[in-house]
């Protein structure tokens, strides 16, 4: 009996705990300020306990619609790498013509200190601006008295006349949210589109209602006759449906951080909102996107793409110079392209549309992508050449998955010749003809045609990029002597030419090769390395001394000497994000051992091929001895550049059936005098 | 009336350089060798108009190369409430030297300028944003700024780093205020230099001095490059006046103005600390439950307004808001320990690579704050009080070793920090080896680092177990597919000893020869020192800190297998340092057992560029040894 009743004082505890959350702003519980851990995630090192997002519109006469954001944290520490919680930024648009107010600003710690809940305000001079950039201001603040165990809790609210700049909601940190409530208030006057990012594995319920609501505001109106001034306040009231859509979730568990991921943030739960059209009373439907082709459409008629692309006048006279004599399409391309990356120089900042416009970049030799690719576009058409925008999104601009016109944030040029799409990026010094610079490589882009009308197209390369290296070695003693020669073309050459662009980096094969103690190279070569789009040709020739281990009577001599594959990228366990390559890729080694004077092979490594997944990619490793050369054959093919998480054991044990091959060592050990080697085999 | 002269004076200048023409053809072939870029002319002019009142004047032309030729433009300018540009203009002019483009005042970008681990700062930077269309071509900028703090004079620098040629360097002091001014030089040497002085004003010229490469262990650029050290003997700081000639003065004058009058706490903390403390029996006891204290209630955030940069805030202030600076920090620290009775000093030091304050020429240096605690007959206690988790009297390499400046009540006093020598900086390992047939292990390890190391690792203690395991994986490449069973790692703060003991598995450490496993005789390389492939050294190689590793691995067989090879012991020793191998076989019941002890400890100095190829032969030899293997049989093949 006893003990039922202790049972039930325990339940009737923990759900009075429960109810005793208070989410309320300034209703910090002790519970909260003694929890010693989180409760899920016990190495934490801090959590949302409460995060609420409210994002709803005011009208004044004044000012029109403005967007209201108000957020209200309420956060956790529980150990010192939990301190950078404390500090917070907020980010506001600071555009040209009108900017976003940020208002509201209170912030509290709550420590218990000798048992008493304490509180320390954040006050005002301890909050600053920051002008990040012409278009970015950010406030930062950190909260006092922090300590292990502390509850920071702040509010604030931003007024935006941006009113279709919702964006992205975020519904997940990289540490556990235990109560989330968004609700956004949309007056029928908006519609705008939604969705949640699919990269992500949380994908939460959005509730939706209605409700009748009003706005209220007051006029003044000043009559005034020849003595008397006379004031009457007339109140308005406009009536209007408000489309209500909140999502309230508990233990959002946080973001798990892994190697080799780019931006951890595409994997992150967020919703994002797009704004398709308004529609005011007594006005007609104002349209901003809704399919793909709006979206492009808009791009390219109400942002000007299509008035920049038309421009010319200014380049006539230089083009028609350079282009005089010339017929094949595919040389008037190369020299346009190498005109405008010598003319104008990329300035580090994306966009689809002109910065500057592509005259003044023209003029004063730097510009935005879209300065840049725009007038390539346009000087590729005014050499009757089929040239046309493709809109594509950088990867830290996530996937285009929705047809918004903040989906992209990118244009290169989309050139076709006798059929064949090539791809052109004239912000990238290096790359040629049908190579995109990494950032352009993300997923598909958008092609637009004359007047607006637009299709998808595969921004990956369709062909596989080749490194391949042979190598020829002998020996004098220990010592290994070898001519090295090593082919890059497709994305290897470009890749090559980027390392290679600064002028200390000249010879790097040194430094590729340091950890090699010893090494001496001569006769270093490149070829090709200037002309954009075409193989490159690396060669060397070396000398390296100790090559084998000679341990006792026997020589070990691993094949590929310091060009073995040595290490696994792929270390951790298990994998929850997909495992992105660059470009399909294969790498070959051809290589030829000429055997020192006087030594026979006693084993060689067994020769061995494996196929990655169905046909993913194939590894090869063929060794042949004939007299006294010895012939290694390899390759590692990687033909599909996105892996599943399910994947990852099959790409870890790929590699490492590699470094296991490659690791493998031929042994040698001396012939004895020809007259007695003959007599052992004899003696069979 | 004074605008009025300065136009015509800056009028005068103008004229005078537009006549130059900065052809990159006219530039001397040795000049361009090694080069990225290269600086045709470089004046800075400072005029002393009062006290608190110092224009500087720049006119600078540096040719750029190539890409990585743009860090020596320089074409900025820092600013703030007491710093204010007047002029500031930039011309860009072609290889032939004719003008392509022009910058006024209002062309150059501005924004914030402090380093990320500063929260705010109101100090700002106006820069020049220009991208070039091709190489060679040559920026001419010229900035004019007012300053009320006297206390920073730029020094001169004529060699402006590596990859870098000087033509002309011209710096220069115009006082006709008559303050006396105080200098000196260092390193000029080399250099060909004109110079003229009197007690008020200087004049100096540097001319043709060609770039030089970088080399690795090369001295660092900061503490080998000439330099001459300028400062007034009366100067203004944000307002505050001062005069000083020597250190004891200038740190006098330093306490009395920024430190004196901080030290204030309430009551409330100073009878908590005085309860924490009661039963600490010894001033060093006492001292480690505050610096506890300090490390549990504070944490590191930089907020620098105006005078804020170089004065703490009130401990009380820190008290309260529960962060400050290092000087907010170190400040607090130094008012808890003063609640008990116990002295300190606030040391001003430069954190990071090795840099001196300067011991002979006092003006106003130094990047960071630490604390110090005078032990009767014994070294000093020094506290880093910006780090949570640092234990107490550790300075590791961020300020050990070198030069700094105690600001004390009595006055500035030159002190030298703690150093680790080669035999402080110790890691040993020792590790248990069980070899499988298919080349993969079992092994436990157990491993203690000191010194310099200590700091590299302790705080792994405190990562999540994926992290710690990452770690593992990371820094051990050549295990292939690594497992562990325990990770159990302490950091023991008191002895300032950091132990891991491990159990883990891999599958792939041996390579396969046929029947035959090579095992690499170095189990778990933490040796990386690499040299570069160079054949004529240039610049003296300098170890900054001495290291010792003692590792101990036993190797045991698979059963069946025989050591069919061994490579033998071996002893190397230089100046550099020595390596001592042993490796010999035991028997244990039936199986065999493979012993590594490997002894070896670099040691710290400067050498001179002749010596190279000897060092570089020793780190070459250490390598090779330690890639040695064994090779085992299958009992019955062999």
């Amino acid at each position: 009996m006893r003990q039922i009743y202790l049972t039930t004082t325990i339940l009737f505890f923990i759900v009075f705990q429960l109810n005793s959350q208070n989410y309320k702003f300034g209703k910090v519980s002790e519970e909260e300020v003694l929890q010693k851990e989180h409760p899920v995630k016990k190495d934490a090192n801090a959590a949302v306990l409460f995060r609420s997002q409210k994002v709803y519109y005011d009208y004044d006469k004044n000012n029109g619609f403005r967007l209201i954001t108000e957020v209200h944290e309420r956060i956790k520490i529980y150990s010192k790498e939990g301190f950078d919680w404390a500090t917070k930024e907020i980010r506001k648009y600071t555009g040209k013509s009108d900017e976003d107010d940020l208002t509201s600003l209170k912030g509290y710690t709550y420590n218990l200190i000798d048992g008493k809940l304490e509180e320390e305000k954040l006050k005002n001079d301890e909050v600053f601006e920051e002008e990040k950039s012409k278009y970015w201001t950010v406030t930062k603040f950190t909260m006092p008295a922090v300590t292990e165990g502390s509850v920071i809790e702040y509010t604030y609210k931003i007024k935006s006349p941006y009113i279709g700049s919702i964006g992205k909601l975020p519904l997940q940190y990289n540490i556990p949210i235990d109560r989330l409530e968004v609700d956004v208030k949309i007056p029928e006057y908006f519609y705008f589109s939604k969705f949640q990012n699919m990269r992500s594995p949380l994908q939460y319920k959005l509730e939706e209602s209605t409700k009748r609501d009003s706005y209220t505001f007051s006029t003044m109106n000043r009559n005034s006759s020849m003595h008397v001034v006379k004031q009457t306040r007339e109140n308005t009231k406009i009536e209007f449906t408000n489309y209500i859509y909140s999502i309230n979730e508990n233990d959002i568990p946080a973001l798990k951080k892994e190697s080799h991921v780019e931006n951890l943030h595409t994997y992150a739960a967020f919703i994002d909102w797009e704004l398709q059209y308004t529609k005011f009373p007594n006005s007609t439907i104002q349209n901003y996107s809704q399919t793909w082709e709006d979206v492009t459409k808009s791009i390219y008629n109400d942002l000007g793409v299509g008035q920049e692309l038309k421009r010319d006048g200014f380049y006539d006279e230089e083009i028609d110079l350079l282009l005089s004599g010339l017929s094949d399409p595919r040389m008037k391309a190369e020299k346009i392209f190498a005109f405008v990356k010598q003319k104008v120089k990329w300035n580090d900042y994306v966009g689809f549309y002109p910065d500057n416009g592509t005259k003044k970049a023209f003029k004063e030799g730097s510009g935005n992508t879209g300065d840049i690719n725009l007038l390539l576009i346009s000087m590729l058409k005014y050499a009757n050449l089929d040239a046309q925008p493709v809109l594509l999104s950088t990867p830290s601009n996530g996937i285009p998955l929705f047809p918004t016109r903040d989906g992209f944030n990118y244009v290169v040029a989309g050139l076709r010749i006798d059929g064949n799409l090539f791809l052109m990026d004239a912000t990238d010094p290096n790359a040629g003809i049908g190579e995109l610079p990494k950032r352009a490589r993300n997923w598909q882009g958008r092609l637009i045609k004359e007047g607006g009308e637009s299709s998808w197209i595969n921004l990956m390369p369709d062909y596989i990029s080749e490194n391949s290296l042979r190598m020829n070695i002998k020996f004098e003693g220990s010592t290994a002597i070898g001519r090295n020669y090593r082919n890059y073309n497709g994305l290897f050459a470009k890749e090559f030419r980027e390392e290679h662009s600064k002028p200390e980096q000249n010879n790097n094969v040194e430094e590729r090769l340091e950890f090699v103690p010893d090494i001496e190279i001569s006769e270093y070569k490149v070829e090709n390395k200037e002309n954009l789009g075409a193989e490159i040709i690396e060669k060397f020739e070396f000398k390296l001394p100790a090559a084998t281990d000679v341990i006792g009577d026997k020589i070990y001599l691993k094949p590929l000497l310091f060009e073995a594959i040595q290490e696994n990228p792929f270390k951790d366990e298990t994998r929850s994000y997909p495992v992105f390559y660059d470009y399909p890729e294969v790498k070959k080694y051809l290589i030829n051992i000429m055997l020192p004077e006087g030594y026979k092979v006693v084993s060689l490594p067994e020769s061995s091929v494996v196929k990655l997944g169905e046909d993913d990619g194939e590894f090869k490793f063929i060794l042949n001895a004939s007299g006294n050369i010895i012939r290694l054959s390899s390759l590692i093919m990687i033909k599909k550049t996105a892996f599943l998480p399910q994947e990852y054991n099959f790409l870890k044990k790929f590699y490492r059936n590699i470094i296991k091959k490659h690791g493998e060592a031929i042994v040698l050990e001396k012939t004895i005098e020809d007259g007695n080697s003959e007599l052992t085999e004899s003696g069979r | 009336m004074r605008n009025f002269i300065v136009v015509i004076f800056l009028g005068l200048f103008s004229t005078l350089h537009c006549q130059e023409n900065y052809k990159v053809s006219d530039i001397n072939l040795k000049m361009l060798l090694n080069a990225n870029a290269v600086v045709r002319e470089h004046h800075t002019e400072i005029e002393i108009e009062n006290i608190d009142d110092v224009e500087i004047f720049t006119y600078r032309v540096v040719t750029v190369l190539n890409e990585s030729g743009e860090t020596f433009i320089n074409a900025y300018e820092n600013f703030d409430k007491g710093r204010v540009i007047l002029d500031q203009e930039a011309v860009i002019l072609n290889a032939e030297g004719d003008e392509i483009r022009k910058f006024k005042k209002r062309d150059f970008n501005s924004q914030s300028n402090f380093q990320n681990f500063v929260l705010f700062s109101d100090n700002k930077v106006s820069y020049l944003e220009y991208t070039p269309r091709k190489y060679p071509y040559t920026v001419i900028y010229s900035s004019r700024i007012r300053t009320e703090s006297s206390a920073f004079l730029p020094d001169w620098w004529p060699v402006e780093g590596y990859k870098v040629s000087v033509e002309k360097s011209f710096y220069k002091i115009i006082n006709e205020e008559r303050i006396p001014i105080r200098f000196t030089e260092r390193k000029l040497d080399g250099l060909a230099i004109s110079k003229e002085y009197s007690k008020y004003e200087l004049d100096y010229t540097a001319e043709d001095i060609p770039a030089k490469s970088y080399e690795e262990l090369s001295p660092s650029f900061r503490n080998s490059s000439p330099r001459l050290m300028v400062a007034l003997e009366e100067f203004s700081l944000e307002g505050i006046l001062g005069k000083a000639t020597n250190w004891e003065d200038f740190g006098k004058w330093q306490y009395d103005n920024l430190v004196a009058g901080q030290g204030d706490l309430s009551g409330v903390i100073v009878s908590k600390v005085s309860g924490l403390t009661q039963n600490a029996k010894t001033k060093e006891e006492k001292a480690r439950i505050i610096y506890k204290y300090v490390q549990d209630n504070t944490r590191y955030i930089a907020v620098m307004l105006g005078i804020g940069g170089w004065k703490p805030y009130n401990a009380q202030e820190v008290d309260r808001l529960g962060y400050g600076d290092c000087k907010g920090l170190t400040n607090f620290t130094k008012a808890l320990l003063a609640s008990q009775g116990i002295e300190s000093d606030y040391t001003v030091i430069y954190g990071g690579p090795k840099r001196d304050i300067d011991p002979e020429f006092t003006k106003m240096q130094g990047n960071h704050v630490i604390l110090s605690i005078p032990m009767d007959n014994k070294d000093d206690i020094w506290l880093e009080c910006t780090s949570q988790d640092a234990p107490f009297n550790y300075l590791g390499d961020f300020t050990d070793d070198r030069y700094a400046v105690k600001i004390k009540p009595t006055g500035g006093e030159i002190v030298r920090t703690k150093k680790y020598t080669a035999e402080d900086n110790l890691q040993k390992t020792s590790a248990e080896i069980k070899i499988n047939e298919n080349g993969g292990f079992d092994a436990t390890l157990n491993r203690y680092s000191y010194g310099v190391p200590y700091g590299d690792i302790y705080l792994l203690e405190l990562q999540t177990e994926d992290v710690k395991m990452n770690y593992y994986r990371e820094n051990w490449p050549q295990f292939q597919n690594v497992m562990f069973d325990s990770i159990i790692l302490k950091n023991d703060k008191n002895d300032i000893e950091f132990s891991e003991k491990l159990r883990f598995q891999a599958n792939r450490f041996c390579s396969n020869a046929g029947d035959r496993l090579l095992i690499p005789l170095n189990f778990i390389e933490n040796f990386d020192l690499t040299v570069e492939k160079d054949k004529n050294r240039e610049n003296p190689i300098q170890i900054l800190r001495g290291k010792s590793y003692q590792n101990q691995f036993r190797f045991i067989l698979p059963e069946g297998y025989t050591v069919e090879a061994l490579p033998g012991s071996k002893e190397l020793q230089t100046e550099f340092g020595t390596l001592k191998l042993k490796i010999s076989v035991e028997n244990e019941e039936d199986t065999e057992v493979i012993l590594v002890e490997r002894n070896l400890q670099i040691e710290e100095g400067e050498w001179a560029p002749e010596k190279f190829k000897k060092f570089k032969d020793f780190i070459n030899q250490i390598h090779h040894l330690s890639n040695r293997k064994a090779v085992i049989a299958p009992i019955n093949k062999a």
